[in-house]
């Protein structure tokens, strides 16, 4: 990690950034006639520097992302129904409830198995798309920014074109499967086939993306070491896993963080296809928590919801990071 | 500088602290009305600010309705504004209150109103009746469903119930007689022919089954099989008559494949996939107009019956004012509902959504009279009205109880698990909720 | 799979690499060409399943537009997306060229800490921003559709590691000419950043337009919505959907994302892998 730092002894340069930054006019300072007085002043400026430079972002977060997190985090020990003047104080009761209510159990098994799903079969697919696109074929640019397409739609707009496409009486896929003499399920009403459904629709707005991500690892790659490999008598398969695979380790750490945290969030696409359903069949943990504070109106278990869904993230990612540690090389 | 550099982060600190106090409601403020727009022919006139659940096209005919109501005097303007579903409109009440910016005149269906009723936050309506308006001019079960302990809380006006409607093309071409069947056993009777018959969708099924608001309308199920969701805040859906009636459907679905789970019942009814479908009456119009398109036509019929016991819902949606509007904006409001309330606006809604007429004296608008005789559809509902009832207590009361209802029925229209497990689930989440509203219920209702 | 490009595949191989091309586009553009066939149909034949509409029903467009203040809509959502966008990624480009370029105690710290709000459930910081929102008299406008929207986390971790890797004599050779930090910032950095920052503005872009929920939270009337809201509450009936229109209002939200992106993709796709690349 390269950071800047001062060239030694700029007393103009102090002079001049304060009038700039702060718009103020400032007596020029009369040199310190210790050199290390006048770094530890420069230091400071520049401390004050890097908070008013980022004071706009932390501002903007700590109001409309952490507070929340403080706000629900404060709901959840109340059961609040949102029209009440009064916040009757439960303690844990919410969370006790639900760690004991089978049915938020399963969202949870739920919910990471949705996740997980997305997650390794975007990268195993998407690893093989770009290896697909790495090929010197014709017209593979075009499928490049083909394949890339569905991630920049609207989860409104791509909830709306996957409900026609999966209905079992009018839609796309029935056309398509039953010429080969399979029925279509009715994947949206069917509580065994709506989550696949779901994971489906989310990989085909995430695959392009991991596939591209992947294909520009690829083109990294170092000739050099691959000359070697093959000297010494490396066959395909070696190549890969030695010396390809943990060479994208950094990509895959990225397209693994990304599509979690995705995964988790994923609500939008729910929220036009199934509402959850059938029944509680594609009720992940943000749907949940959209539907306990929206249409139950019970704060309470909301809050206690969406702070659990935060740990989780923390420790996944963080579980993740120190993955990374490990076994990510950079070059 | 680093004096600099300290008072800013300071100031950012403290601003942060107020709009943390601020935001979390420390300041105690009065309610003010949420944001609207008023054209500036109207600009000198009390600001009624209407939040609905209409979307096109029932949104056009409100809005005409609105308009006559502004063209008709000169005091008033109301301003409808779209909110999105039932439930949307209750979250944006609840939000708007605890923001402490809101509209003064709502659309409450029969659930959300009562609710609304329980945290207090309606206004009473018996003091703004009078000689414009008084309770008796309405249908007696609709202004009684929104009374409670003699107070009026919630006045009707899209007030829908279930129907029963079949494609008379299918029944024709099954060789089944040209009328809605009477009871279940006689529907499942009639179901092989009717899926055997080549449409142009392939074969259909007999019965496409909603998932939204699936237990409103199986609350006919229930009360035919003898029994109830709940007998006020004791809830019975764990019992034996309860049970049946979910077997039965069940059943229904899995063994005789005539039913199945359909987002769109409508439109499914509408192409042909399936036979028949129970909805709403307030989409007959659009009904109406996809058979049309379809090819065929569409009858109506009441609910149906199993052992010679009938039960029928009411459902819909009705007008409530907030409480904490100012006195002159509540009194405009109130206005609006006068003007609502007159027999030939009630036909004239009527007509446009297929809505039940909720005035007595709307049932004799000639409009209305001559539209039931060219589509006797519109009057099955009216028929089939002395014989409805208010739903069972839980699904409106308590929180939440309406969509675990919801969801426990689409379980089971679309998966293997069985009634005892899915109703004894509902059982225990249903009753350990009503129990957290028995004090508050005690205190408002008896 | 040979991962290095041989001259002298077999045919069979590179036909069965052609196939799996095709495959792939075919996937990834089929429900995009349904779309938009679908929003030429007339409505009652969207629900017979044909590969090319019979009858061609251009009037779902104009009853698309008919049935909203569409004019209205797409000025709202273009001015909320463009100035969203503008002021995100300002804001982003001023934290990371500090986490670049300055000095401050255990700033790894506190980068962590600017991480952690990615991990916010979305749907819980909808009441509490609303409320915020409410306090300071902005439901219903455009700053309040705006302002939550304009911190970021993204972006400001890929401008971060793009400036990273700069060189850094050009950076201090400019220190030495004696220009302040925003003086190098605007005119040293930001041009030679100019890719990741097309890259940044480009996803702000499209994310912000692309944006429903909180939208449909913090507006009331028809007036101040974005077109996705709009979307959505065409759908949201008891009543009647007309399903021509739908599709072709949702060919409206889905056509300014695909142009943009259409011209852009190069960029976008250079900053993202840059971005996952480098660590």
């Amino acid at each position: 990690m390269r950071v800047s730092g001062y060239a030694q002894g700029e007393v103009d340069l102090a002079a001049t950034e304060s009038t700039a930054v702060e718009g103020t006019a400032r007596p020029a300072r009369v040199a310190e006639t210790s050199g290390a007085n006048l770094r530890a002043r420069q230091r400071r400026r520049e401390y004050a520097l890097f908070a008013a430079f980022v004071a706009p972002n932390v501002v903007l977060l700590a109001v409309f992302s952490y507070w929340p997190v403080i706000y629900n985090g404060y709901l959840s020990l109340t059961s609040w129904d949102l029209l009440s003047p009064t916040k009757p104080f439960v303690g844990f009761a919410n969370y006790a409830d639900m760690f004991s209510d089978p049915d938020f159990i399963a969202v949870l098994w739920r919910t990471l198995w949705f996740s997980g799903a997305i997650v390794v079969v975007s990268m195993a697919a998407g690893l093989a798309i770009a290896m697909l696109l790495n090929q010197r074929l014709f017209g593979r640019n075009l499928v490049r920014t083909s394949a890339f397409a569905p991630h920049i739609l609207s989860g409104a707009a791509i909830g709306t074109i996957w409900l026609f496409i999966f209905d079992p009486s009018y839609g796309l896929l029935k056309a398509v499967i039953e010429p080969i003499g399979l029925t279509s399920p009715a994947w949206m009403t069917d509580s065994a086939w709506a989550l696949p459904g779901l994971i489906i629709v989310y990989l085909w707005k995430n695959i392009g993306f991991v596939a591209v991500v992947y294909l520009a690892g690829l083109q990294n790659m170092p000739r050099d070491l691959y000359e070697a490999a093959k000297i010494d008598g490396a066959g395909s398969w070696v190549l890969f896993w030695r010396i390809t695979f943990p060479l994208l380790s950094p990509v895959t750490f990225f397209v693994a963080i990304t599509t979690v945290i995705g995964t988790f969030q994923a609500f939008d696409i729910i929220a036009i296809m199934t509402n959850g359903g059938p029944g509680d069949a594609t009720t992940t943990l943000s749907w949940y928590v959209y539907q306990q504070a929206f249409q139950a109106l019970d704060a309470g278990h909301a809050g206690a919801g969406a702070i659990v869904m935060f740990v989780l993230l923390l420790f996944i990612t963080g579980a993740q990071a120190r993955i990374m540690e490990r076994r990510v090389h950079y070059r | 500088m680093s004096r600099l550099g300290r008072r800013e982060f300071l100031a950012a600190v403290g601003g942060l602290t107020g709009l943390v106090g601020v935001a979390s409601g420390c300041g105690r403020g009065a309610f003010t009305q949420v944001v609207g727009s008023v054209p500036r022919d109207y600009a000198r006139r009390i600001h009624v600010v209407f939040w609905h659940s209409f979307a096109d096209p029932l949104k056009s005919a409100l809005q005409e309705l609105i308009d006559e109501f502004n063209q008709s005097q000169s005091d008033i303007y109301v301003e409808g504004q779209f909110q999105g579903s039932y439930e949307q409109t209750m979250q944006k009440v609840a939000a708007a209150i605890v923001a402490r910016q809101i509209p003064d005149l709502v659309i409450f269906s029969e659930v959300t109103w009562r609710k609304m009723h329980l945290a207090d936050a309606l206004e009473p309506l018996n003091d703004y009746f009078g000689d414009g308006l008084t309770p008796d001019v309405y249908i007696d079960q609709f202004i009684e469903e929104g009374t409670v302990k003699g107070t009026i809380w919630w006045v009707p006006f899209a007030r829908s119930t279930p129907l029963f409607y079949f494609n008379r093309q299918l029944f024709a071409d099954a060789g089944l007689p040209d009328r809605a069947p009477k009871s279940w056993e006689e529907f499942r009777e009639w179901a092989p022919a009717l899926m055997s018959v080549k449409g142009k969708n392939g074969s259909p099924k007999a019965l496409a089954l909603g998932g939204t608001y699936a237990s409103w309308y199986f609350q006919n199920n229930i009360w035919v099989w003898d029994a109830n969701y709940s007998e006020d805040l004791d809830v019975t859906i764990g019992d034996e008559p309860a049970i049946e009636a979910a077997r039965w459907m069940v059943d229904f679905v899995r063994r005789d494949r005539a039913a199945y789970l359909s987002q769109t019942p409508d439109v499914d009814l509408g192409q042909g996939v399936a036979a028949c479908a129970t909805l709403s009456t307030g989409s007959l119009a659009n009904v109406t107009e996809q058979a049309k398109a379809g090819g065929f036509e569409v009858g109506t019929g009441f609910l149906l019956e199993h052992e010679g016991r009938f039960g029928c819902p009411t459902g819909g949606s009705g007008l409530g004012i907030l409480r904490y509007a100012p006195p002159e904006r509540k009194q405009a409001a109130f206005e609006f509902i006068k003007f609502l309330g007159q027999p030939a606006k009630s036909a004239q809604w009527t007509m446009a959504s297929g809505y039940l007429p909720i005035v007595k004296a709307a049932q004799q608008d000639p409009s209305l009279v001559k539209l039931t005789r060219e589509n006797p559809n519109f009057s099955t509902a009216l028929q089939q009205l002395p014989k409805t009832a208010p739903q069972d207590l839980v699904r409106p009361l308590v929180s939440n109880a309406g969509y675990l209802l919801d969801v426990g029925l689409q379980k089971l229209y679309s998966s293997n698990l069985s009634p005892e497990f899915v109703f004894g689930r509902l059982q225990k989440q249903l009753q350990s909720r009503a129990d957290l509203i028995r004090k508050s219920y005690a205190a408002h209702y008896e | 799979m040979s991962m290095i490009v041989s001259e002298r595949q077999h045919w069979v191989v590179r036909a069965a690499l052609y196939v799996a091309l095709l495959i792939v586009a075919l996937i990834a553009l089929v429900p995009l060409y349904w779309l938009f066939t679908s929003s030429i149909t007339p409505s009652g034949e969207i629900f017979q399943f044909q590969w090319f509409p019979v009858h061609l029903e251009f009037n779902n467009y104009p009853e698309a537009w008919a049935a909203g203040p569409i004019a209205r809509l797409y000025i709202n959502s273009v001015l909320v997306t463009v100035v969203g966008a503008v002021l995100q990624i300002s804001v982003a480009v001023l934290s990371s060229y500090a986490f670049a370029y300055l000095r401050f105690p255990a700033k790894n710290v506190v980068f962590m800490a600017f991480l952690g709000a990615m991990m916010v459930p979305g749907a819980v910081v909808l009441l509490p921003n609303y409320l915020t929102i409410a306090t300071m008299g902005w439901v219903n406008t455009y700053a309040g559709i705006i302002l939550p929207g304009v911190g970021s986390v993204f972006a400001m971790f890929l401008l971060r590691q793009h400036m990273m890797s700069l060189p850094a004599e050009v950076i201090e050779a400019a220190k030495v000419d004696g220009a302040s930090h925003l003086r190098i910032l605007w005119s040293v950095v930001l041009p030679m950043s100019r890719p990741m920052v097309v890259t940044v503005v480009i996803i702000a872009l499209v994310e912000k337009w692309n944006d429903f929920i909180w939208p449909l939270v913090v507006t009331f009337t028809d007036q101040m919505r974005t077109l996705p809201v709009w979307l959505l509450t065409l759908k949201n009936t008891e009543g009647f959907t007309n399903w021509g229109a739908v599709m072709a209002a949702t060919a409206f939200i889905v056509v300014p994302p695909l142009v943009v992106f259409f011209f852009a993709q190069r960029q976008i796709i250079a900053g993202l892998t840059q971005g996952a690349t480098k660590g």
